[in-house]
């Protein structure tokens, strides 16, 4: 008590008090200090000290008194009502009795504050709010101790619960949720209860997974209608119940649904309203709803009568009816559209009603049904009415194509449309009747054929299976044909008679209609054939009897055969008449001398007698004259005397004649043979003879004209005699003239030959020249003294003849004139004549001839010959001579020339020369060239043998790789599958499986991926040696690589007892180039070796670097710098022999089937190719039971250069690839980029089919018509082509292939042709066959056009818009 | 989520071999979706003429008609243009394949043996994908309906108006 202390301190320390004084103040500071803070009554007054004691001692009770009284008030709040909210009350004391009540407020605020935290943080926990944390620090300062530990697990609580909480959140809402059943949370992170109790919910969901499905197939089927199924998934408890419920749900609903059922078949389907249904055993909801069904039903049915009512009438054709009965909600809004629907019916019914009339009544085909502002079923039903009417109309076209062949008599054909219902009925009852038609046909043809053809009278129709009017019909036929029978034999009784020639008989047999005509008509011919007789019989004798030729029966009123009998005796009377008036013509032609005529007319009997005989009498007579004729012809015309007629066989007449004829021609034998002596003597040239035989008449004349002809033929001899002489000595001097070129000459001749040819003695020549006429030739001429040698023209005779060229004749020359001498003697000549020898106007001389005797006429005349041809000759003996003069000129000239020539000739020769040596050295260059030329052929081809023995290599090695690969691809297509079910099955997705089974699955997928591994290993292999793997270099740290071996192969050596190192010598590069992914397969390669084939010891990766005289490849040593990987172990080593073994493919150093490693011994073979590959080299140093070292070189600086690397292979054709087979498919079509969208005017928007089995074809055909806007549609072969075209009538066009399974292209054009409504569609026909008739087959199929393939794509186009254009303008 | 439930989209299987169409089957059977088999790539093409699909798993080597070849074909049909194809193959190790598959217009390229998680996970944003499309179709359809309704009422308002 310090304060107290301090107190006395101030106050009178004198002992002022009693102990008595002091009691009650000791009392109530033992009591104080004992902890009794009661309130005690007041001891008795004190005063001074004592009592500020006391006062001072009651205030401290208080203060105590107070804060147990909070302590304990607070305790109890706390701990009794849990108010841990509540503090203790600041009393009266101050100082450490404030502080004291501040730290216990302080510690409780901390302890709940904590707990409070906490407690929300469980609150929240408890609200589901997972969010929340305990904060880890406490008014601004770091929790610790135990405060911070339990912060700190209330936190692990609730991020375990949140975690728990998420994942069977995740499961609950996959399951419960999305329904996606199966789902499972994950174990992951969690332990304990709460590893437990996911294991427990993914448990629950798996159970619940399949309770739910099989409640959900269950409940799927309920909702599907199927009452039957059960839940029979094991359950227990709560699921067990709803097991049990959901089944006796089922029950339940199955008996509630049955008499649901039967109300509503009641009601619905057998239309009995009032109908109650009646569920037993039910209650709760299914009695409501049983008793709802049957208050339903009866409100049903009550609007369904009123409905029922409006819809009678509406089924009763009464559209004019509306619903009026109160309704609510749906039956509301049915009444409603009810009546909507008995508008739109109306609209409807009007619309099918048109086209029922047009099709049905009016007989309009094809119309088609437009209800507008119709949808759904209205729309359907508008559809079907037009479906309807369309089948209809085809149906019903078939059906009148048939019942048209019937009406035109052909029975054969048959409905073959398809058809249903009461249509199938007709179809069937039309068929069937065409099928009894046809059968009562047969039998009624059957009677005709037996009645009417072949008369068998009697003959009944029996058609059996017949019934009503067809047995009627087969009766009254029968009753017919007995009818008939009856009266035909009545009828031929009469009509025997009448054959018989009875004309009285008449028909009295009972008919009617048309036997009765038949009846009146035989009558009535009865009749007509009596009157028939008697005209005849008239015409006979008036004709027979009384010879008047020319009659002619005339019997009116009859027609048919009596007509024809009619005509017919006419006709004989005819005949008879021109018989007999023929005869008479052929007798009158022989009367008149025409014997060539003969009775041609036909006749018969007596008449043709007398036509033989008058025809032999025309012989006889024909026979004489052509023998008399004969002889005249003999005598007359041939000439052969003394020919006699013989006519045998005639007489009288006849005989005479013939003797009279000889006698004649004896006759003329005598007198033609006389004339024949002269004229015998004159062909002989005797002239002198004349006939002189005595003849008259003709032969006289004839006589006379001999003699005469003998007479003129004597002056005409020696007319031609003289003529002959002329022409002969004109020839003589004109040939001998010729030749001469000398005028002198011929001048000469002419005058000696001329003057003594005519018998003149004297004869001169004179030429012209010049004006003047010069003597040149003469002939007798005397000396000189006589005539002159020159005369000028127009001087003299010569002269005047030269000037007139005209001859001057002078007879009786005078005396003096002129004389001719001899020498003998002399005398002057009697005639002289002077003549010009001219040619064409040119006078070239005139010519004088003197004569004793004198000149003829013949004479003149070969003067006037002569002188022509002397002016031709002379004239060209002229021009020769000019010629000649000319000629010597030229010939000097070509002599000169010829000179000339000559020096060419030579220049040229020398020329000649030096070109044959120059082609000489040409000729050997082009030798040499030749034999170049062979050299480099041998050189090319045994270069191109080679490069295709290359090839070859090439290609072998190619197969050999793609066999490989394919194998390999082969290979691994299997195991993929395998593989892929082995992982699902080992991962036990369903739970079902064991430990053990999911060991095999396991195992299994082990195995696959080792043999998968394999199988890369070979590829690999096979990829290195066939130069196919390629090579990436690239910058690499070395100590990645480390890095990269240590974490791969460090975990193996440990699990295998060994000691792995790995390590980096000092003064290696750090960087590398090379391929780091096959610097890492190999060097993985090496190093699992190395562990495989250690048991103890150690396996270690050093690398340094290396020199290069460790290398052997002349490419590594001469590279800069090399890195060597030595990889040593410890293990079994190799022996010497084997060291070159191991890097052989599929080699192993034990190959032995003992052996103790397996493996494929591929690794190292994979390793030295791709050490090569980059460059490098693999060495091996080893000693068996001691280990081995291999080292991989590399140089430092890889540059891409593959040493002795094996030559690339041309680029290998992609094996799936495959030679394209076929045709392609479509051309002009760019290859990668489809076709854009193109709009057509023709063809946007159109529907067409496309009927092809290549659906390769049809995708592409597709895909370009899709461009333009189509609507393809697709079938397969010919018969769904049909199905589709007659589900879509809208198809504009048909595009068909030829080639298809079952029915081709051309039988299903044919096929779709049959339709009518398809008549007019345009079907194109597609087909790859190119031969000539295609064409022709296509159109005759009834196909409107043909594309050949491979398809042009435009020209397809432009046939369809072709196509489509002439449909569009059709409609 | 019943919306999607009712419309299951189709998923188009190709491979020539039985088992690989089992495996792939087991695989997607989970995604709840069509499963369309077919055996060749012609099988393919005519399952495409007919309906439309989602997604199109597609085997390289197959006799005959191969992958590349249906994929160009598919590409080049504007209708089938944008179905997603995921190649399958089991030569991986021809770096020459995936890039012709690329180029086919291929979306992925999956070696075999494939994961099965992977190739579900694929599948499944494709059938998304495809789903969101189908979304996306419907929407527009729906917008542009009112917007010609909208348009339509606009035009009788302007008429009434006048």
């Amino acid at each position: 008590m310090p304060r107290t202390t301090a107190l006395d301190s101030r106050l009178d320390r004198s002992p002022r008090y009693s102990d008595a004084d002091l009691e009650p103040l000791l009392l109530a500071l033992t009591r104080l200090r004992d902890g009794d803070f009661r309130e005690h009554a007041a001891a008795p007054a004190a005063e001074g000290a004592i009592a500020a004691g006391m006062r001072l001692a009651d205030q401290i009770r208080e203060r105590a008194a107070h804060q147990n009284h909070e302590l304990v008030r607070v305790r109890k709040e706390v701990s009794r009502e849990g108010r841990i909210e509540e503090r203790l009350a600041q009393g009266p004391g101050v100082g450490s009795w404030a502080a004291s009540v501040d730290a216990t407020n302080a510690l409780l605020d901390t302890l709940t504050g904590q707990s409070t935290a906490m407690a929300r943080v469980v609150e929240a926990v408890a609200a589901g709010d997972l969010s929340q944390k305990v904060e880890l620090r406490w008014g601004g300062r770091q929790l610790r101790g135990e405060l911070l530990r339990m912060a700190r697990s209330v936190n692990l609580m609730v991020d375990q619960l949140d975690e728990f909480t998420s994942e069977v959140t995740q499961v609950a809402r996959e399951v419960g949720i999305e329904g996606r059943l199966g789902g499972q949370a994950s174990l992951r992170g969690m332990s304990g209860r709460w590893r437990d109790v996911t294991s427990a919910v993914n448990t629950m969901a798996g159970r619940l997974t399949a309770q739910v499905r099989d409640i959900a197939v269950v409940t799927t089927a309920v909702a599907k209608g199927d009452l039957t199924r059960q839940v029979t998934v094991e359950a227990a408890g709560e699921l067990q119940e709803l097991k049990l419920t959901v089944n006796t749900m089922v029950d339940q609903l199955s008996a509630f649904a049955d008499e649901v059922t039967r109300v509503a078949r009641e009601v619905g389907t057998e239309g009995r309203l009032g109908g109650q249904a009646n569920v037993r055993g039910v209650s709760g909801v299914w009695k409501d709803l049983t008793d709802n069904v049957n208050n339903m039903a009866s409100n049903l049915t009550s609007q369904v009568r009123g409905i029922a009512g409006v819809a009678t009438a509406v089924a009763k054709g009464d559209l004019s009816r509306k619903i009026t009965v109160d309704a609510q909600g749906e039956i509301l809004e049915l009444k409603l559209t009810l009546n909507t629907m008995v508008d739109q019916l109306s609209a409807f019914a009007d619309e099918v009603t048109r086209v029922a009339r047009e099709v049905g009544t009016e007989g309009n085909l094809g119309g088609q049904a437009q209800v507008r502002g119709v949808s759904g079923v209205w729309k359907d039903l508008t559809d079907n009415v037009n479906f309807m009417a369309t089948n209809l109309t085809y149906q019903v076209r078939n059906i009148a194509q048939v019942t048209k062949a019937v009406a035109y008599g052909d029975l054969s054909k048959k409905i073959t449309v398809n058809a249903q219902g009461e249509i199938l009925e007709l179809k069937d009852t039309v068929n069937t009747m065409v099928d009894t038609l046809s059968a009562f046909a047969d039998e009624v043809t059957r009677v005709a054929r037996e009645v009417g053809t072949e008369g068998n009278l009697g003959g009944q129709a029996n058609v059996r299976g017949v019934s009503g009017v067809w047995k009627d019909l087969t009766e009254n036929v029968n009753n017919m044909a007995t009818n008939l029978t009856g009266q035909v034999r009545s009828i031929a009784q009469v009509a025997t008679a009448v054959a018989q020639g009875d004309l009285t008989r008449k028909i009295d047999v009972d008919a009617q209609g048309e036997i009765l005509q038949l009846k009146l008509t035989l009558n009535t011919m009865v009749d007509q054939l009596s009157a028939f007789a008697d005209e005849v019989t008239r015409v006979a004798r008036e004709v027979g009897t009384e010879g008047r030729l020319g009659g002619q029966a005339q019997v009116r009123g009859v027609s048919g055969v009596w007509k024809d009998l009619t005509e017919n005796v006419n006709n004989m009377a005819t005949n008879l008449t021109g018989q007999v008036r023929n005869i008479a013509q052929v007798t009158t032609a022989v009367a008149h001398g025409d014997l060539t005529r003969k009775i041609d007319v036909d006749a018969r009997g007596e008449i043709l007698e007398l036509k033989t005989t008058i025809n032999t009498m025309v012989d006889t007579l024909s026979s004489f004259a052509s023998e008399v004729t004969r002889v005249a012809r003999e005598v007359g015309s041939e000439g052969r005397l003394g020919g006699q007629a013989e006519v045998a066989g005639v007489s009288g007449t006849w005989k005479r004649l013939t003797e009279s004829v000889n006698e004649l021609a004896s006759n003329l034998t005598t007198q033609v043979r006389a004339i024949a002596e002269v004229a015998s003597g004159v062909a002989s040239g005797d002239l002198t003879r004349e006939i002189d035989v005595a003849a008259r008449g003709e032969v006289a004349e004839l006589k006379d004209n001999v003699n005469l002809m003998v007479a003129n033929l004597r002056e005409t001899t020696r007319a031609n005699k003289e003529q002959d002489w002329l022409k002969t000595n004109l020839a003589r001097i004109t040939g001998l003239m010729q030749g001469h070129r000398d005028l002198l000459q011929v001048a000469q001749l002419i005058v000696n030959e001329l003057t003594p040819t005519v018998g003149a003695q004297y004869g001169a020549l004179y030429l012209a020249k010049d004006a003047e006429l010069v003597l040149t030739a003469g002939y007798g001429l005397p000396s000189g003294s006589e005539g002159r040698g020159r005369f000028q023209v127009g001087e003299g005779l010569v002269g005047q003849v030269a000037e007139e060229r005209r001859a001057i004749l002078v007879h009786k020359v005078p005396r003096g004139y002129l004389r001719i001498e001899s020498g003998l003697g002399a005398a002057p000549p009697a005639s002289v004549i002077v003549m010009p020898v001219v040619f064409e106007t040119q006078l070239l001389g005139v010519i004088e001839l003197a004569t004793f005797g004198g000149f003829t006429d013949v004479h003149l005349d070969f003067f006037e010959q002569f002188t022509e041809t002397m002016g031709v000759t002379i004239n060209a003996i002229i021009a020769t001579t000019r010629t000649a003069a000319l000629l010597e000129e030229s010939q000097r000239l070509t002599r000169e020339l010829q000179e000339r020539s000559d020096e060419l000739q030579r220049q040229q020769a020398e020329l000649r020369r030096s070109n044959t040596e120059l082609e000489e050295k040409a000729a050997l260059l082009a030798k040499q060239n030749r034999a170049i030329e062979i050299q480099n052929f041998e050189i090319e081809q045994a270069r191109r043998t080679l490069e295709e023995r290359a090839e070859q290599l090439a290609v072998s090695s190619r197969y050999k790789s793609e066999f490989l690969a394919n194998m390999s691809h082969e290979l691994r297509t299997p195991l993929n599958s395998l593989l892929v079910l082995a992982k699902l099955l080992s991962e036990n997705g369903e739970g079902n499986l064991t430990a053990k089974q999911v060991e095999f699955a396991r195992t299994i997928h082990d195995s696959g991926t080792d043999l998968l591994q394999l199988i890369n290993d070979i590829l690999d292999l096979e990829k290195v040696e066939a130069g196919k793997m390629d090579v990436h270099p690239q910058p690499l740290e070395l100590s990645k690589l480390v890095e990269y071996v240590d974490a791969t192969f460090r975990p193996l050596a440990v699990d295998q007892g060994l000691g792995f190192d790995v390590r980096i010598n000092p003064g290696t590069p750090q960087m590398l180039v090379a391929d780091e992914q096959r610097l890492q397969q190999v060097l993985r390669n090496l190093l699992s070796n190395a562990v495989k084939f250690t048991e103890d010891g150690e396996v270690s990766l050093v690398i340094e670097e290396a020199d290069t005289s460790e290398v052997a490849s002349p490419a590594l040593q001469g590279a800069e710098a090399l890195v060597a990987f030595r990889i040593s172990d410890t293990g079994i080593g190799i022996s010497e022999d084997k060291l070159q073994l191991i890097f052989e493919a599929f080699q192993q150093a034990d190959g032995t089937t003992s052996r103790r490693y397996g493996g494929t011994g591929l690794g190292l073979s994979i390793s030295r190719n791709i050490a090569r590959l980059l460059s490098g080299e693999i060495r091996v140093v080893s000693r068996p039971g001691e280990g081995s070292t291999f080292s991989l070189y590399l140089p430092v600086e890889f540059d891409g250069q593959i040493p002795e690397a094996l030559p690339p292979l041309p680029p290998a054709p992609q094996p799936t690839s495959s030679a394209p087979t076929g045709i392609p498919v479509l051309t002009g079509l760019p290859d990668d980029e489809a076709p854009a969208d193109y709009t057509d005017v023709v063809l946007t928007g159109r529907k067409v089919l496309i009927v092809d089995d290549d659906v390769r074809n049809v995708f592409a055909l597709t895909s370009v018509l899709e461009g333009y806007g189509m609507d393809v549609l697709y079938a397969e072969d010919g018969q769904a082509g049909i199905d589709v075209l007659q589900h879509n009538p809208d198809v504009s066009l048909v595009l068909m292939d030829v080639m298809m399974p079952g029915l081709d292209g051309y039988a299903t054009t044919a096929a779709i042709r049959e339709m009518p409504q398809f008549a007019d569609l345009p079907i194109v026909i597609i087909t790859a066959k190119v031969m000539q008739g295609d064409r022709e087959d296509s159109l005759a199929s009834g196909a409107s056009d043909y594309v050949p393939k491979p398809v042009d794509v435009d020209h397809l186009l432009g046939v369809m818009r072709t196509w489509l254009q002439r449909t569009e303008a059709s409609e | 989520m019943t919306d999607r439930l009712n419309e299951k989209v189709k998923i188009l299987l190709v491979d020539d071999r039985e088992e690989n169409l089992i495996a792939l089957e087991a695989i997607l059977s989970s995604l709840d979706q069509d499963l369309v088999r077919a055996r060749s790539g012609e099988e393919a093409l005519k399952a495409l003429l007919t309906d439309e699909y989602a997604v199109i798993l597609l085997d390289v080597v197959m006799p005959g008609m191969d992958g590349f070849e249906t994929a160009r074909d598919i590409k080049r049909r504007k209708r089938t243009r944008d179905v997603p194809i995921i190649f399958l193959t089991a030569v991986n190790s021809d770096p020459d394949y995936a890039f012709r598959g690329y180029q086919a217009g291929a979306v992925d390229f999956i070696s075999k043996p494939f994961d099965p998680w992977v190739l579900r996970a694929k599948v499944s944003v494709f059938v998304e994908l495809h789903n969101k499309n189908r979304q996306l179709e419907r929407q527009a359809a729906q917008l542009r309906e009112q917007a010609a309704l909208l348009r339509g009422r606009l035009g009788d308002e302007g008429r009434a108006g006048r």
